[in-house]
């Protein structure tokens, strides 16, 4: 009789301490908030491929870096991981520009006259003599002249070493790209950073919030952001890179998300999150006397 | 490279390349990236805007009416979506934008048909503000400066479904009340999609309806009807015999009380029509 009793005890004690095990995080006051990842969104389109956790259990996935990037980026095996408000992204052996074959062929041809006149640059003696047709060279090449302008002999040789030292088939690429949130915060690591081919020590590690790749001038032209960070109500959101034209989002590389809803919580949806104070009552319209015609 | 490059000309440059070539590296890039960009997608025109060097000549832009037809405005992609009733008005005459920052296709004025315009937002994103527009074709829509905009909010929307004949009128997302209405006849259909209240009007020539509210949406089958430019309308109708059936041009015909109350529903005001 005694064993039973032993027996039900101890089941009774295992399902107690079970029960405790299962209960504890709600009545220790911890709960679980939900985390995403994703690889790649190309104008503002849904991140491809992602992973998503509602916080109960680590997600993982990865892939590679979507085709429709185009010449923007190319590459890349992404790796993905969403657990309990901790997210990651990670992308290896990225290039960014990607591989001057998908470029269309005007920019081709600009590209290797801009080539020729470099080599000029390097060759002239005295070298000023060859600013014009450098500059013209630059024109040239679609949307280039726009936005370079190398007034002086040596902005033109800064240039012309980089690009004549440089692989043009990968204008940058990026060993390794780490995005990770953490609750409320976040980082963007990075590792074995080229850019036309030349070694970036310089952004090598952790990088700061926002850190900008091109001059602020080129700002209303391009925007070439490194650990860009979104706080939306309980979300906080990490960009591993993110890339703007013209002040429009082009592409966002290995993002993540923190501080989503757990599935417990009363469900609150982005847009109504994202939601704004609402605006004032629109007024109540006051009928015009006016004659036009409608379909009866 | 190879290293016959490498001079002694460059060689003294590789101190001033350390400081600079980042920076120099990345114009590079950016170049590349906005020429490839540009060269794959905008027109010429568009990216001449798009650096806003020139002032918009609004006095060679279409106006959007009811009169008018944008074939050139981006096509509504959510036409069965509600939004949170947010709603604008044009504080001068604006041009309108197919996308952020790029040529302006047409311009809206303050006022439609004598009423205050006010448009529907279905985006907003950095400093821009997507509306529909009350032009033909349906479901057209532009990107509007924030900026230029006085924004409210129209806590009501009406669903009309084609197919059961029923107009519903919802305030914050509850019935307010739903009636059967007489819709579209077949072979001159209600148009499907999102569109709104556009105005508020008291016609004395249309003597079926003691008020009109005119929808930014026209007949997908009449080019035109009775002088007007094919305006689909909420408006009443003395034989009541015909709520519950298909027989009107496009318009949709509402009871008395129905129009009583929508005639306190704000314009701008969401109007989605579905085959249900």
């Amino acid at each position: 009789m005694r064993t039973p009793n032993k027996a039900g005890v101890a089941g009774i004690a295992l399902a107690t301490a079970a029960l405790m095990i299962v209960t504890a995080p709600t009545a220790s006051g911890e709960h679980q908030s939900g985390s995403s990842a994703y690889g790649a969104s190309v104008g503002g389109s849904p991140g491809q491929p992602a992973v998503e956790s509602d916080g109960s259990q680590e997600q993982k996935g990865g892939g590679q870096v979507p085709a429709q990037l185009g010449p923007l980026a190319a590459g890349g095996g992404l790796t993905l991981s969403a657990g309990n408000d901790r997210a990651t992204a990670t992308i290896n052996d990225l290039t960014l520009g990607a591989e001057a074959a998908e470029l269309p062929q005007q920019l081709k041809d600009g590209l290797a006259q801009l080539t020729q006149a470099c080599t000029v640059v390097e060759q002239a003696a005295p070298a000023d003599q060859a600013l014009a047709p450098l500059n013209e060279a630059l024109n040239q090449v679609p949307g280039v002249g726009t936005v370079v302008d190398l007034p002086t002999i040596e902005a033109a040789t800064v240039f012309c070493t980089s690009l004549l030292d440089a692989d043009i088939l990968s204008l940058a690429k990026i060993g390794t790209l780490v995005t990770e949130c953490n609750d409320q915060s976040g980082t963007v690591t990075l590792s074995g950073v080229e850019t036309l081919g030349a070694p970036q020590p310089v952004l090598v590690g952790q990088v700061a919030p926002e850190t900008q790749l091109l001059p602020a001038q080129l700002a209303p032209v391009a925007k070439i952001t490194l650990n860009h960070q979104i706080r939306d109500g309980e979300n906080f959101t990490v960009q591993g890179l993110r890339i703007e034209v013209e002040g429009k989002e082009v592409a966002v590389l290995a993002s993540t998300t923190c501080g989503a809803a757990a599935p417990h919580a009363p469900e609150v949806k982005s847009e109504t999150a994202k939601k704004k104070p609402k605006s004032k009552p629109a007024p109540v319209p006051t009928p015009a006397q006016v004659s036009a015609p409608v379909t009866g | 490279m190879p290293d016959t490059h490498l001079t002694s000309k460059t060689d003294r440059l590789r101190s001033a390349v350390s400081r600079l070539s980042s920076g120099a590296a990345f114009v590079a890039i950016a170049a590349l990236l906005v020429a490839a960009l540009t060269s794959c997608g905008a027109s010429d025109e568009d990216e001449a805007s798009a650096r806003g060097a020139a002032p918009v000549d609004l006095s060679a832009l279409a106006a959007s009416t009811t009169e008018t037809k944008l074939p050139r405005a981006p096509k509504d992609t959510d036409p069965s979506e509600a939004t949170d009733g947010e709603v604008v008005h044009p504080l001068r005459t604006l041009p309108v934008y197919a996308a952020p920052d790029r040529r302006p296709f047409a311009k809206v004025a303050p006022k439609q048909m004598m009423n205050d315009t006010w448009l529907p937002v279905i985006d907003q994103r950095d400093g821009w503000t997507q509306v529909l527009l009350p032009s033909r074709p349906n479901g057209s829509t532009g990107w509007l400066r924030t900026a230029q905009l006085e924004q409210r909010r129209s806590p009501y929307l009406i669903r009309v479904h084609a197919g059961s004949r029923q107009l519903e009128l919802l305030r914050d997302g509850a019935e307010v009340g739903s009636w059967s209405v007489a819709v579209g006849a077949p072979e001159t259909p209600t148009p499907v999609g999102r569109t709104f209240l556009l105005a508020s009007i008291v016609d004395a020539d249309q003597g079926y309806s003691p008020l009109i509210l005119p929808l930014g949406s026209h007949s997908d089958t009449l080019d035109s009807y009775g002088g007007g430019p094919g305006t689909v309308a909420l408006h009443g109708w003395p034989d009541t015999s015909v709520f519950g059936t298909a027989v009107s041009h496009g318009c949709v015909r509402v009871p008395a009380d129905a129009l009583e109350q929508l005639s306190q529903v704000p314009l701008g005001t969401l109007v989605i029509v579905d085959q249900q």
